[in-house]
């Protein structure tokens, strides 16, 4: 009986740990469902996020790249140009081979606006262009605190100026409503995610309390009748074991993290069921911030 | 089957530690020289970021100077400095010259205020929004060599990669250090 507790502590005690690995490694925003708009400050109508997120769907599907609008309260006390490039980079924003990301920042607390331009838009919006449009689209609005207009007027500019660069001409008016990628419901996600965590979480903890018990009780776990068996044919087994050796090579030639623990790698796009998501594109530091 | 001698035993798992210790030692051979390329490349993406910024003072200067008669001493020590980043052979003194050059800029950035035509000026507007994104994009550059150069030096550090690491001589690389010290609000006399 007493057993059966100690047991059922250390596997809870596990899983609390092996969830908060997990849980602790990014501190800025993450992408939404819809992740062509994402408005964490809450300011902006249903009419403006629809028409960013139909209109960047559209320019995805035509040329690849990928604006993205975000807003966030507050900078959680980061500088605005190292938030919005690594909010950038972890979410991928464009494709990786193009870099043809953009994405625009509003940080409310602050009152500040970032345009973070990818490496592969940076010859037809340098800094100096993005800061003059910032300045005569964006910012005469966010002054008065018209958000919905700044942003679509801003988000507007951006988009005819990719358009052009890559010589496609802009839809009039893009009515197809893509519905069906917000229908799954943000905090359903998450529960979903918690269970999976809780039941790795579950199975680990009890493979390793397994451990534990086969190391300190060897004889119950590894009892080998060798009475019958004659030694030489042990040693028999232990040639043909060679061949396994080769599934080994690939990964110690490769990483050679050896000791190492694993570094966190990636956009976390493994969850990202439906929706979209980024598709890895690269930021230096293009772009131009303006205050308002 | 045919008995196995006691040494033949010892021979074979002998022979399997040593192609498994070859491995490793390979493996990790390969990770260094990657890191160590990642560190190279990174330091090159700071040096198109300086190049970049040094290329856009000629074009400033000279707007500057057709509105402007009393700034000579700046615009001298902009291109004191200019000069002597392109001199500048490792990367201590590159990181040094590269503060002292932002912060002459932004010396004349505040100079600039007494001048009213000279800052609506269009031509000069662009430049100083152009010069403010080389800057970000020179903490960025900067930002990345660091994170590198990190890696690197922590993996060759670490046991026993160490051991490989000594023996066919990587050394550790130095930091693109911003010397905060000399990033002072500059002072600015209107006498």
């Amino acid at each position: 009986m007493m057993n059966k507790i100690k047991f059922a502590r250390i596997l809870v005690l596990f899983s609390i740990m092996f969830v908060f690995c997990f849980s602790c490694a990014k501190c800025i925003v993450q992408p939404t469902n819809n992740f062509y708009i994402n408005d964490y400050a809450g300011i902006l109508n249903q009419e403006t996020q629809d028409y960013v997120l139909n209109n960047s769907v559209a320019l995805c599907e035509k040329t690849g790249a990928q604006v993205v609008v975000v807003t966030v309260k507050n900078l959680e006390n980061k500088k605005l140009e190292e938030y919005a490039l690594d909010l950038a980079r972890n979410w991928g924003i464009g494709s990786s081979e193009k870099g043809n990301g953009l994405l625009i920042l509003l940080a409310l607390q602050e009152r500040k606006v970032r345009v973070e331009v990818g490496k592969g838009l940076e010859g037809c919006l340098n800094d100096s262009k993005v800061k003059r449009i910032i300045n005569d689209c964006g910012v005469p609005y966010f002054k008065k605190d018209d958000w919905n207009t700044g942003v679509k007027v801003l988000y507007t500019e951006f988009l005819t100026r990719i358009y052009s660069e890559c010589n496609i001409e802009m839809p009039e008016e893009v009515d197809k409503v893509y519905s069906s990628y917000t229908t799954v419901d943000n905090s359903m996600k998450n529960i979903v995610k918690v269970v999976i965590f809780v039941l790795i979480a579950i199975v680990g903890g009890f493979a390793f309390c397994v451990l534990v018990i086969a190391l300190r009780k060897p004889k119950d776990f590894f009892t080998i009748h060798t009475y019958g068996i004659n030694r030489n044919d042990i040693y028999d087994d232990d040639d043909s074991d060679d061949d396994d050796d080769d599934d080994y090579h690939d990964s110690y030639f490769g990483g050679g993290g050896f000791w190492d623990s694993g570094s966190s790698t990636g956009s976390g796009s493994f969850w990202d069921g439906g929706g979209f998501s980024g598709g890895g594109g690269d930021f230096f530091g293009g772009g131009a911030s303006g205050d308002f | 089957m045919k008995k196995l001698s006691g040494w033949a035993i010892f021979g074979i798992i002998l022979g399997i530690f040593a192609v498994f210790g070859s491995m490793y030692v390979i493996g990790n051979y390969n990770n260094l020289v990657s890191l160590r390329e990642n560190v190279n490349n990174q330091y090159s993406n700071i040096d198109v970021c300086l190049q970049r910024r040094s290329d856009l003072i000629p074009n400033l200067v000279s707007t500057v100077k057709g509105y402007t008669n009393h700034e000579k001493e700046i615009l001298t020590q902009i291109s004191e400095s200019r000069a002597k980043l392109s001199g500048a052979g490792n990367i201590n003194e590159k990181s040094q010259a590269s503060t002292e050059l932002t912060n002459a800029l932004s010396r004349l950035l505040v100079v600039v205020e007494n001048y009213p035509n000279l800052k609506a000026d269009a031509q000069f507007i662009a430049l100083t929004d152009e010069l403010a994104g080389t800057e970000n994009r020179i903490a960025v550059a900067r930002r990345d060599y660091n994170t590198a150069v990190q890696t690197y030096n922590q993996t060759i550090k670490k046991f026993p990669t160490n051991i490989i690491a000594n023996m066919f001589n990587f050394e550790s690389a130095e930091r693109f250090e911003s010397t905060d010290s000399a990033r002072e609000v500059p002072i600015v006399n209107f006498e």
